[in-house]
């Protein structure tokens, strides 16, 4: 039985066309997996069917009712319920609260009746097989127990269909197992199920149809036998990866420029020990919270490690602040683009020069635009940022053209050591290969880079050693031979 | 400063399960313990008032703090509503005296001298006003600071351009508002005369039952706290941001009309020009009682003592030796000093999560 | 690759020349500024004629704005880096109180003579005010609480202190030669306070433009997250930003009780709806991050002019205020809808450029 059907659904950001006429129906019963790399528009579709987003253009059939659009209560009483990859809780609420919320919203009596609610929560609960103490404030609790009452939410209400965005991705190993579980046991009840990832082994489990979206657009249907990892990869980025590597040429007899040693930080990671030499390139593999991002915050001056030794270039280093990090020449491109890295309403000169501000500054200590100009426009030249002028503001850019920008911002400031956090998460194809290239071109100055990267093939191709994290440990390390997608993605299933 | 180490317990519990109940009672007190901060506050500084006037602790200035908080806490209330919201109403004070204006002209005007009839104006003028703001505010999306203020301006250029206000003395006075200002509920023999508890005590209790009812007991309430912790999602879950903000602004419009009554009964005169001015000694008074001005946070309770604590310094600070001129710096100091420590703690725990917002 | 803007949309680049060259909220809120500088000119002009268009009248305008453009150049620029500064009239109050203390006192009149004792109090007004802000920012640095909060915390404080130190009541009577200087002109024609406030708009907005403290200030104000992964020095910068707004307060304070030749707390309080009003009209971003401070002297101005023409008009200040607060809903609301559009233009905008480069660099989609 066909539930919802979707006809040429557009929309449009600031830099980027995220749907582009997509069309899409599933059926009760049936779980879809919707696969595409990050920024492909796979989070923007799931909001236009939830009410969260507007689509530009298109229609949205459930159970033969046309909609132009919905919104977010009209898609509940439709019985669609979705789990946003940012949970969307509310961390001064209860627990219970936030699991019985929609309950509490729909219900007319003008009264609460709170012991029905931790009623309604811990039904929602004992259906996931999950405890957790109800009156508890949720900001309060660890992230996957946030991640528990999300999902419970959506169990409350007379739920059809049932999206998930990225569920697993904050979530611990052992979760995640159970979280697969829950999947099969609402399928069996008829539910519709929407399962977003981009961890492929995840989707082969529980997958019915996978559904391919790229840039925006549809690129087809598949059946899980059609399939294998290796050609869902390359209908989701539109390369063909051959289990290639470009092998970077480094000085192994140099004096490693960074020594980690037995780096401690409690609760998130523990005898953390690598070097760095000039040169190369080293990749972390992993899971979200599995310690990654927190060595490299520690490196970079905003995460103080309780024990341990950082030695740069022979010298002691505890960076205190990312100011002093970056006086000691280490630079982060973190994940979080739009909160962490660039100025949106500024211009791109702007962006670019802020690294270098107090270099750059004249006599006086001021620092005219002429000045900002000039680095701006010979950045934009270096990177090939995409753009007329370099006072354009950031936010006119497309997505890849926006981490250039950030690329270029770090290499002004002349960097020793450069710390990229999913650098290509969510940015076109082509100029993901641009940024490969300014990496390994880096690389080939000199410089030490730390690469984090939930995209395996991405680490293959341009990192000399890659650590695969678990738990915050240095799970097992890939050089060379060994350093393969299957083998990196053999070491990650193991640590699910 | 306060323990860290509830900030530090709770990350924890991502690895034991063990003990993770009494870890997590620890941490709720976080609201808790800055109101019994609050209360320790209130009791030394009122050891402080009796050791140097041992006759203040009687029921006469029981009683006595009750009639002069009282107002002050129905309005304080509506403040806090919107608070909740993540929002900032400083227009209240000017919307109370407009609405009793209006509901003193209206009651002469009619000749319905009649309390009740008094009051159903005020408060119905004053949830008009409110709700206007609530919309001018949903509607374009303003800060709610800049808007209420701009709303002050146009509130009281109303009632002093539009309706001509001038003071109405006592005596012009309907009778029945001048009887609600000396009114009392019972009284006690106390030494020569007679201690009474205002009437104003009825109107207090109301606005708390019903502050606390609508934000604990109530879907609009629930989602004003959801709105004030994260927008985005309680829009996602399909709470009307407009009508939220109606009610709420309305709510606030309706208790200033109230308290706008209680005051010129109180005083005995409705002067246009009155009031306005003290909203940011309210908006203290919420504050210090644990609401954030962020949203998501605040209760009733809290209002209670951070007003008690406000009456407290605004009644008493003569009695201890000091002129009455320095109330403000007090209110002021326990504001810095409330909001220090609650937001360090935010700030220690945020970093430690890795969330450098507010850094 | 530089060159395919040169011919990627023809049409644009046509229609793109009678717009502002870069059309952003910036310059769009500076155009609604100045167009409404020249309607609000034409209605008093056309209202008042001559009775407002004199010079005698003009020069009282700019003898009237002094205090109120540095309590606005505060206002604006706690607003750079997103936050406010609601206790820059209790700062003036204190500072001017603190002056007017020591110009009053016999023992120092005495001791040091009239000329001494100015200087000193205006040295001791200023250093009020930098003690003042410095506390502002290290409250706000330190323990991480919202400007908002903080700054509404200290008004009190320092407004408490005040009236504390006066008990509430007016200093008067200060020197002859201290009065003399806010009426004394340059020229015989412009006021000296003017002057000064003209050069203090110049250096700071100067300043601003074109130092690191000013960059970083308007970073910090756009994305204080992105200010502080990116290395700027994040503490020292709001420390000076609220210091400065204090001194500039002080400044305000001391012109304030020169005019009135009296001082007590609460002059000057209607100041605090009209500074935030001003800044908004000014384009002052109250999120932070954009917004020119030297439109703050244009939009104070004008301000000045209409609130003399209700005088001249004889218009009650409760008039003037409810103007003053419809005027800033109004303005709000207007950008509102200026904010929607310059996102549409830019959606646009960048949607052509990205079909542009995606037919050059992006592989043919498989099927």
């Amino acid at each position: 039985m066909e539930l919802l059907r979707l006809e040429g659904l557009s929309k449009r950001y600031i830099g980027t066309q995220a749907l582009d006429a997509v069309d899409m129906t599933i059926e009760a019963g049936q779980v879809l997996c919707l696969a595409g790399a990050n920024g492909s528009g796979k989070s923007t579709l799931m909001k236009c069917i939830a009410g969260g987003e507007t689509p530009d253009s298109g229609r949205i059939i459930w159970q033969g009712r046309a909609f132009d659009r919905l919104t977010p209560a009209q898609s509940m009483a439709l019985g669609i319920e979705i789990i946003y990859q940012d949970l969307s809780i509310f961390t001064d609420l209860t627990v219970a609260e936030n699991i019985a919320f929609h309950v509490v919203q729909s219900q007319h009596r003008g009264w609460i009746n709170w012991s029905e609610v931790d009623r309604i929560a811990a039904k929602a609960l004992n259906e996931l097989g999950a405890d957790l103490p109800l009156r508890a404030r949720l900001g309060d609790l660890p992230i996957g127990a946030r991640q528990t009452a999300a999902i419970a939410r959506a169990l409350t209400q007379d739920c059809r269909l049932l999206v998930m965005d990225e569920p697993t991705t904050a979530l611990p190993s052992r979760d995640v197992a159970q979280l697969l579980s829950m999947v099969h046991r609402l399928k069996s009840r008829g539910m519709a199920i929407i399962f977003i990832s981009h961890k492929l082994d995840e989707l082969f489990e529980i997958a019915d149809r996978f559904y391919v979206l790229r840039d925006g657009r549809k690129i087809g249907e598949y059946a899980p036998a059609e399939l294998t990892t290796t050609r869902l990869s390359y209908l989701m980025t539109g390369i063909e990866f051959k289990g290639d590597k470009a092998p970077q040429e480094f000085d192994r007899a140099a004096a490693p420029l960074l020594v980690v040693e037995n780096l401690c930080r409690r609760d998130q990671y523990h005898d953390v020990s690598f070097s760095l030499r000039p040169g190369e390139i080293v990749g972390f593999a992993g899971l979200t919270g599995s310690g990654r991002t927190e060595i490299a915050l520690t490196l970079f001056g905003l995460n103080p490690a309780d024990a341990g030794k950082m030695t740069l270039a022979g010298l002691q280093l505890r960076p205190r602040s990312p100011r002093e990090a970056i006086g000691n020449g280490i630079a982060l491109v973190s994940e979080d683009r739009h909160g962490q890295g660039l100025f949106a309403r500024k211009a791109i000169m702007t962006n670019i020069a802020s690294s270098i501000f107090e270099r750059s500054k004249g006599r006086l200590g001021l620092l005219s635009q002429a000045k900002e100009r000039d680095i701006g426009d010979t950045w934009i030249r270096k990177v090939r940022v995409k753009t007329p002028s370099g006072e354009e503001p950031v936010q006119s850019l497309s997505g890849g053209n926006q981490q250039k920008v950030v690329l270029a911002k770090w290499l002004a400031a002349d960097p020793k050591i450069l710390i990229l956090d999913n650098p290509t998460a969510g940015i076109d194809v082509g100029s993901k290969m641009e940024i490969h290239d300014i990496v390994r071109q880096l690389a080939r100055q000199g410089r030490g880079v730390i690469m984090i990267s939930d995209d395996l093939e991405e680490l293959v191709m341009s990192c000399n050693r890659v650590f695969m994290m678990q738990a915050g440990r240095l799970a097992a390390e890939f050089s060379g031979e060994t350093l393969t997608v299957e083998a990196l993605s053999g070491e990650l299933r193991q640590a699910s | 400063m306060m323990p860290q180490g509830n900030g530090k317990t709770a990350e924890t519990g991502e690895t034991n399960k063990t003990g993770l109940l009494p870890r997590l009672l620890g941490q709720g007190i976080g609201h808790q313990s800055g109101l019994s901060l609050l209360a320790f506050l209130i009791i030394v500084y009122v050891i402080m008032v009796a050791l140097r006037s041992p006759d203040f602790l009687s029921l006469a200035s029981l009683f006595d703090l009750i009639r002069s908080g009282a107002a002050w806490t129905v309005v304080a209330l509506g403040v806090l509503v919107v608070m909740v919201s993540g929002g900032i109403d400083v227009s209240f004070l000017a919307n109370a005296i407009l609405s009793a204006y209006v509901a003193t002209m209206i009651t002469k005007w009619t000749g319905l001298d009649s309390l009740v009839f008094a009051l159903v104006v005020a408060m119905a003028l004053g949830a008009f006003v409110g709700a206007i703001n609530g919309l001018i505010i949903s509607l374009f999306s303003l800060p709610t600071l800049i808007t209420t203020l701009a709303m002050q301006g146009v509130i009281q250029g109303v009632l002093m351009v539009f309706l001509d206000a001038r003071p109405i003395t006592a005596g012009n006075m309907p009778v029945s508002l001048r009887y609600f200002g000396t009114d009392v509920l019972f009284e006690f023999p106390d030494g020569p005369g007679y201690v009474g508890l205002s009437v104003f005590v009825v109107p207090l209790v109301l606005a708390v039952v019903a502050t606390w009812y609508l934000l604990n007991r109530t879907a609009i309430g629930r989602a004003t706290y959801a709105i004030g912790s994260n927008r985005l999602a309680a829009l996602r879950c399909g709470v009307n941001l407009l009508k939220v903000n109606l009610v709420i602004y309305a709510y606030a419009g309706a208790l200033a009309g109230l308290m706008g009554v209680m005051m010129v009964s109180d005083i005995r005169l409705v002067d246009p020009v009155t009031l306005v001015g003290n909203e940011l000694i309210v908006l203290a008074a919420v504050v210090i009682g644990g609401a954030k001005l962020s949203g998501g946070a605040g209760s009733v309770s809290g209002v209670l003592l951070g007003m008690t604590l406000v009456t407290l310094l605004n009644n008493t600070l003569v009695t201890i030796g000091l002129s009455a001129s320095w109330n403000r710096f007090f209110i002021g100091c326990a504001l810095v000093l409330i909001a220090s420590i609650s937001h360090y703690r935010t700030k220690m725990r945020n970093l430690r999560q890795l969330n450098f917002e507010n850094v | 690759m530089d060159g395919e803007y040169n011919n990627s949309s023809p049409l644009g680049a046509s229609w793109r020349r009678f717009l502002p060259a870069r059309m952003d909220e910036e310059g769009l809120s500076q155009s609604v500024l100045y167009a409404m500088i020249a309607c609000v000119l034409a209605l008093i002009f056309l209202s008042l004629g001559t009775a407002f268009f004199n010079p005698t009248n003009l020069v009282s305008v700019l003898q009237q704005t002094p205090e109120f453009a540095l309590l606005s150049l505060a206002m604006g620029l706690s607003m750079v880096s997103g936050g406010i500064d609601l206790s820059i009239i209790a700062v003036a109050n204190l500072a001017g109180i603190f002056a007017a203390r020591l110009m009053t006192s016999e023992p120092v009149l005495a001791a040091l003579g009239p000329d001494a004792t100015i200087g000193l109090a205006c040295l001791v007004a200023l250093a009020v005010g930098v003690c003042a802000g410095l506390l502002n920012g290290i409250i706000i640095v330190r323990f991480g609480i919202p400007p908002l909060l903080t700054t509404l915390g200290s008004m009190m404080v320092f407004a408490g202190f005040g009236t504390g130190l006066t008990g509430g009541a007016g200093i008067t009577g200060m020197p002859e030669a201290y009065v003399n200087v806010v009426s004394s002109s340059l020229f015989g024609v412009i006021p000296k306070s003017f002057c000064l406030v003209l050069v203090v708009f110049v250096v700071i907005s100067f300043v601003v433009n074109n130092s690191v403290f000013g960059k970083s200030l308007y970073l910090y104000g756009e994305n204080k997250v992105a200010a502080l992964f990116g290395g700027l020095r994040l503490e020292s910068t709001i420390l000076i930003s609220y210091t400065v707004c204090g001194a500039l307060a002080s400044l305000a304070g001391l012109i304030m009780l020169a005019r009135f030749n009296s001082m007590k707390v609460g002059f000057g309080d209607a100041f605090q709806l009209q500074a935030i009003l001003v800044a908004v009209l000014a384009g002052m971003d109250p999120d932070g991050g954009r917004g020119r401070l030297l439109n703050i002297l244009p939009t104070v101005l004008l301000l000045q002019c209409v609130e003399n023409a209700f005088t001249i008009a004889s218009l009650s200040p409760f008039a003037k205020k409810m103007i003053w607060g419809a005027l800033l809903l109004v303005f709000m609301a207007l950008n509102f809808f200026f904010r929607r559009i310059v996102v549409r233009h830019l959606t646009a905008l960048a949607i052509r450029r990205q079909q542009a480069s995606l037919g050059v660099d992006a592989p043919p989609l498989a099927r």
